[in-house]
């Protein structure tokens, strides 16, 4: 990767002209704020001053005054932090009355109605399919750490249901068991009405709709004042019962124009035609005072931030540490896994659950995963490899594995119980135990109920009774053979990790004494979408030990509200437990990291630092750092063509795996999958990871930080390929998400997990 | 096989080594005796670091550097610490992926050091403990099962038959100073020539060319090469001969070149000299080595030779008078009593003594002196030339 050709989506801001304003100040209450802001904004900012408790104004049109009872002169060009919102502001008044606002922060505009990307003559007018701008103002810092303001631009499309209830149902649409919004009027006139999810259709009464899983208050509503969400299965279902049969291709042609907007080149060309407009647009931040426009910043420009290519991480494959590589597939070809002279059994029994019908389409595919597919070559000219030639038994130096097939006599949760009771009445009948069961499962169980879904159903079943257990769905056995071969793979190492073997470590550059990584991943588990449903969070933790990370062998799982206690529990109990084991002393440099999917409060940060310094120790340092996919932020590479190099067809433009900006001493953007990455041409532009620091955070090295992140990313036992986020979370991620769905089966016991065996595996993955 | 073709293939390249663990590299350094000046650089690398930042590998380095016979006291308090704090770990803990518990050359380099500074059964039993459990966790495999036996063998009982890979069984005695048996030896040197060394890893490539240096070195010791403790001894004798030929020029002998005088001024310098005429016929020798301590004394010796079982002791008579050679012969007899009881690879001691005084006249008694204490295999006394004149 060139990092010489780089862009980012920000463009540099500055103020000219007079800069010397007149703005009031008043007692801050936030009632007041708020009156002022629904009375004033198309004539005022305001800011609440935290450091005096204040509440400021500043008039932004002309022939107007500051309405605060005390008014002071200021000077705007060193007033950076009035330089958002009046830039906001500026925006709003620029596009109002000429383009569509959707949202006043970040600001959000739509494109033209008349550059609708799905059309068909017998689609009403109110189905839309069209882009979106959004506009967020930023600082961020140069190399030289001298900040830089300026605006993030991006695009992207939006669909848009307009049209009621009531003209669907004139239609014969059937809208029963859909969810519904309704507009709420918008506090800025400017600014479109505020879209409020309220419920699902249970019925339908005259031109009323009875809702069900619905906010208090709306159990009935007007069908003529209720819409469909736009969220994109429900825009295509609501085209497919429009159109029937016709529905496809014209759903196909709007995704295809989506696809072009969302891929690099054409995120760009709209992100450079809108910074265009506003350059010529006269953005003023107050009468006489204009915002200049930069172009996009690009890597050659002395403004952009620190940049850096994350080399990859080092994987270990034995414990002298001589064994290593850069590449985990390449490496356990090459020296076996990491315990391959301490894994016990060799001599594997595993049991095979599947539908009956499919017992051949099955057996045909164990047999691939445990002897390998030597003859599949994939690659073109003189670098065709086998992928998967060694097999799942040399590959992890096994010995003939012994495999007995057990079938359901259909896709029910019932039948699949059955067969798994055969399995263990099998193995209490011969004495022995299954090590692992393999189980076919079809991707049409994900619609199911989780309480009906067999894929949960085995897994609590076969957990309970101390067998792992590794779905593998029957879409996947069909694969053409040079898919299937990336498949096995995957399915391979994940079901190693989850016999309790140890593929390879993760090497640590070990600058202080003992460091733990405490990583949080959630998960939303209902059937309800009002009200957000039960979330349930996840735990993992990883430690450093003898120059490598180490999995914690307890993971946890608590619900939302628990989970600021339970963090701090499974951390005591994770440093007692390896403070014991590794002989730490009290004066040792302890170093504890927190990935978490959302930022931590102030109040959870010193709740830990308290419980942690209950446990003696005099020097811990802590580092909160939010993980977040979902930012204002984008990278383009500019030499980037596209992936693979011998036919280009997908991550144009993208950035590649690794690459860190640094954009300031407490953010860092990261790419944990680039254009290499991604699966599909139609995944569009690769986004980095923002990653932020908290401010009780005591280690505060972000370049540390930023690289040990990209680290766990390449350290996953569930897929070959990097994980989209660091371990940490994803593991969490999935522990919360398995859980949530086991709960939902009546024979599940968590305590399987919890308090056994088998709750030291990874049987998550 | 060819046995330079042998050597060659065990001759490792210099950059072999920067890509190794710091304790792997120091076994390997350890085994190949010319690469024996690397141990001081891992451990001036490893004492640098924060305690903390010492993990298991740094002090299996440590531990094979004072195998090697280094014994600065901050190095054995250093290593000491290390080990305390690492025998203080719980090992093989249910759910944790095992690491230093299986990684034979780090259990073998902690073992080597522990042996060395001879801790005590308190300091070493969380050791020998761990060393049972890691033999059952390794047992599939041969060549970690070596090394975690060589090291409870050189913890405990020096009984190295166990040791599965006959490399080892000799390679690991033969580098840490202790005898090795003659028919191991011979098997050794057999496994050795008898296969292709190219495909070896570096560390198996490092054990063989110790088992090659083994079998050289008893070579050396050997009748035909003229190198039997006998012809040591002629050879020793000899020097006064040869300082017929010590470069003291008074003055110039060749045009544009001053004159050079080689100076003799103390026992260092008689020591280079005896290097410089023994090293070449004795692969083997080795100078300046700590042996194990006795009491608050550790003593090291000058030279030794030990595929002949013998220590070149090196005196400077600097002063004349009866009270000088009685002087000489109290610190000879207390250098044998030291040297022969804490060192079992040598059993006999040569006394080389330069006299700077020329007191030829004593020279009878003296030696008589000498030789009568048991264990003294010889004394030989070279005058200092008379053309030498000394400084004034």
């Amino acid at each position: 990767m060139t990092i010489a050709n780089l862009c980012l989506n920000f463009a540099s801001v500055s103020l000219s002209g007079g800069t010397v304003i007149k703005v009031g100040y008043r007692k801050y209450s936030a009632e007041l704020l708020q009156e002022l802001r629904d009375k004033f904004h198309e004539t005022h900012i305001f800011r609440w001053g935290r450091q005096d408790d204040t509440i400021v104004d500043i008039p932004v049109v002309s022939d107007v005054e500051p309405l605060g009872n005390k008014v002071q002169e200021i000077d705007l060009a060193v007033a950076h932090w009035l330089w958002a919102p009046l830039l906001n502001a500026a925006l709003i008044r620029a596009f109002a009355g000429r383009r569509e606002i959707r949202r006043d922060y970040p600001v959000q505009i739509l494109g033209h109605k008349s550059q609708n990307l799905i059309s068909h003559e017998r689609l009403p007018a109110w189905v839309l399919k069209r882009t979106q701008q959004e506009f967020t103002p930023r600082t961020i810092f140069d190399v030289n750490d001298k900040p830089r303001f300026g605006l993030l631009c991006d695009a992207r499309v939006r669909h848009q249901l307009l049209g009621s209830c009531q003209d669907l149902l004139d239609l014969n649409v059937s809208i029963i068991g859909r969810y519904v919004l309704i507009d709420l009027p918008p506090r800025d006139k400017r600014v479109q009405p505020r879209s409020q999810l309220v419920g699902r259709i249970a019925r339908i009464e005259g031109h009323d709709l009875v809702l069900e899983d619905c906010r208090p208050g709306y159990e009935r509503v007007q069908a003529a004042q209720a819409r469909l969400e736009g969220r994109a299965e429900i825009f295509d279902w609501c085209i497919d019962q429009l159109l029937g049969a016709d529905a496809a291709p014209v759903i196909a042609d709007a995704k295809r124009r989506a696809v072009e907007i969302h891929s690099g080149p054409g995120r760009l060309q709209a992100i450079q035609k809108v910074v265009t407009f506003l350059r010529t647009a006269g953005l003023q931040a107050v009468p006489g005072v204009n915002f200049e426009i930069g172009d996009l910043l690009g890597s050659s420009a002395p403004e952009f931030p620190a940049v850096e290519t994350i080399p990859k991480p080092v994987l270990v494959f034995d414990p002298a540490g001589t064994r290593t590589s850069t590449w985990n597939e390449g490496g356990i070809k090459r020296h076996g896994p990491y315990d391959q002279r301490t894994f016990s059994p060799k001599k594997l029994n595993i049991a095979v659950i599947c539908q009956a019908r499919l017992e051949g389409q099955v057996d045909a595919f164990v047999a691939k995963f445990l002897d390998g597919m030597p003859d599949v070559l994939t690659g073109s000219g003189n670098n065709q490899k086998a992928r998967y030639g060694d097999g799942f038994q040399r590959r992890f130096q096994l010995e003939k594995a012994n495999v007995q097939t057990f079938t359901a006599n259909g896709p029910t949760l019932d039948a699949y119980a059955a067969a798994c009771n055969d399995a263990l009445q099998k193995a209490a009948d011969g004495d022995f135990k299954w090590d692992i069961a393999l189980v076919q499962v079809e991707e049409r169980f994900k619609g199911l109920p989780d309480a009906l879904n067999p894929y949960f159903g085995t897994k609590a079943l076969l957990l309970k009774n101390h067998v792992p257990v590794q779905s593998i769905r029957l879409e996947t056995m069909k694969q053409s053979e040079g898919n299937l071969v990336f498949s096995m793979n995957q399915v391979s190492l994940a079901s190693y990790a989850k016999l309790g073997g140890v593929p390879w470590l993760l090497a640590a550059e070990q600058k202080v004494a003992h460091e733990l990584v405490v990583g949080l991943g959630s998960h939303v588990a209902t059937d309800s979408r009002i009200g957000g449903g039960k979330r349930f969070v996840g735990i993992t933790t990883v430690f450093s030990s003898d120059g490598s990370y180490l999995l914690s062998d307890r993971t946890n799982v608590v619900p939302f509200d628990e989970y600021a206690a339970a963090l701090t529990e499974t951390l005591k109990k994770t440093i007692i437990r390896v403070r014991e084991e590794d002989n730490w002393r009290n004066t040792d440099r302890v170093r504890l990291i927190f990935h978490m999917f959302k930022p931590a409060k102030d109040v959870e940060a010193e709740a830990i630092k308290a419980a942690v310094e209950a446990l003696d120790l005099e020097d811990v340092t802590y580092a909160f750092l939010h993980i977040a996919p979902s930012h204002p932020f984008l990278i383009f590479d500019l030499e980037q063509r596209g992936q693979p190099a011998w036919r280009p067809e997908k991550g144009v433009l993208g950035p590649s795996r690794g690459l860190h900006l640094k954009l300031s001493d407490t953010q860092s953007l990261v790419v944990f999958a680039g254009a290499s990455e991604l699966k599909h041409a139609t995944d569009g532009l690769p986004r980095p990871c923002l990653l932020t620091l908290h401010r009780n955070s005591t280690f505060r090295d972000m370049t540390y930080l930023a690289r040990q992140a990209f680290d766990f990313t390449g350290h996953s036992w569930r897929i070959m390929s990097p994980e989209p986020f660091p371990i940490t979370i994803k593991y969490s991620d999935l522990i919360a998400e398995r859980l949530a769905g086991l709960n939902q089966i009546e024979m599940w016991d968590n305590d399987a997990v919890r308090f056994r065996d088998i709750g030291r595996t990874l049987w998550f993955l | 096989m060819n046995v330079l073709d042998l050597k060659q293939g065990l001759t490792l390249h210099p950059s072999a080594f920067d890509a190794l663990p710091v304790h792997v590299a120091a076994f390997c350094a350890l085994m190949v005796r010319d690469e024996r000046v690397r141990l001081a650089e891992f451990v001036q690398a490893g004492l640098v670091l924060d305690e903390q930042q010492r993990h298991y590998d740094v002090a299996a380095s440590l531990g094979y550097a004072l195998a090697s016979g280094e014994r600065a006291e901050v190095l054995v308090e250093g290593f000491r610490a290390d080990a305390a704090r690492h025998g203080g770990r719980k090992f093989f803990a249910p759910g944790r992926v095992p690491r230093f518990e299986v990684d034979g050359i780090a259990l073998l380099g902690v073992a080597a050091g522990l042996a060395t500074i001879e801790a005590k059964p308190a300091e070493t039993q969380w050791l020998v403990n761990l060393l049972g459990q890691s033999e059952t966790a390794v047992a599939d495999d041969e060549w970690q099962l070596s090394l975690i036996r060589a090291a409870t063998a050189v913890l405990t009982d020096r009984d190295w038959s166990k040791i599965p890979s006959i490399v080892l069984r000799v390679a690991a005695p033969y580098s840490m100073g202790f005898d090795v048996l003659e028919e191991d030896r011979q098997s050794a040197w057999a496994e050795i020539t008898r296969l292709d060394v190219g495909d070896d890893e570096i560390v198996m490539l490092c054990a063989k060319r110790a088992v090659l240096d083994c079998a050289a070195s008893v070579l050396a010791a050997m009748p035909v090469h003229g190198a039997s403790v006998g012809e040591l001894i002629k050879l020793l004798d000899g020097i006064g001969r040869s300082m017929s030929r010590w470069t003291y020029e008074v003055k110039q002998r060749v045009r544009g070149r001053e004159p050079r005088k080689w100076h003799v001024d103390h026992e260092y310098h008689v020591q280079s000299m005896l290097w410089a005429v023994l090293a070449p016929i004795f692969p083997d020798l080795i100078d300046e080595e700590y042996l194990p301590s006795i009491g608050h004394k550790t003593p090291r010796y000058d030279l030794g030779v030990p595929s002949l079982r013998t220590i070149i002791e090196v005196k400077f008579m600097r002063d004349t008078g009866q009270s000088a050679c009685a002087k000489i012969i109290e610190e000879v007899a207390a250098d044998v009593s030291l040297y022969l009881h804490t060192d079992g690879r040598f059993d006999r001691i040569i006394a080389f003594i330069w006299d700077d005084c020329g007191q030829t006249e004593e020279y009878p008694k003296l030696i008589t002196g000498l030789e009568s204490i048991a264990g003294l295999e010889k004394a030989i006394i070279i005058p200092r030339p008379a053309r030498m004149k000394k400084k004034a």
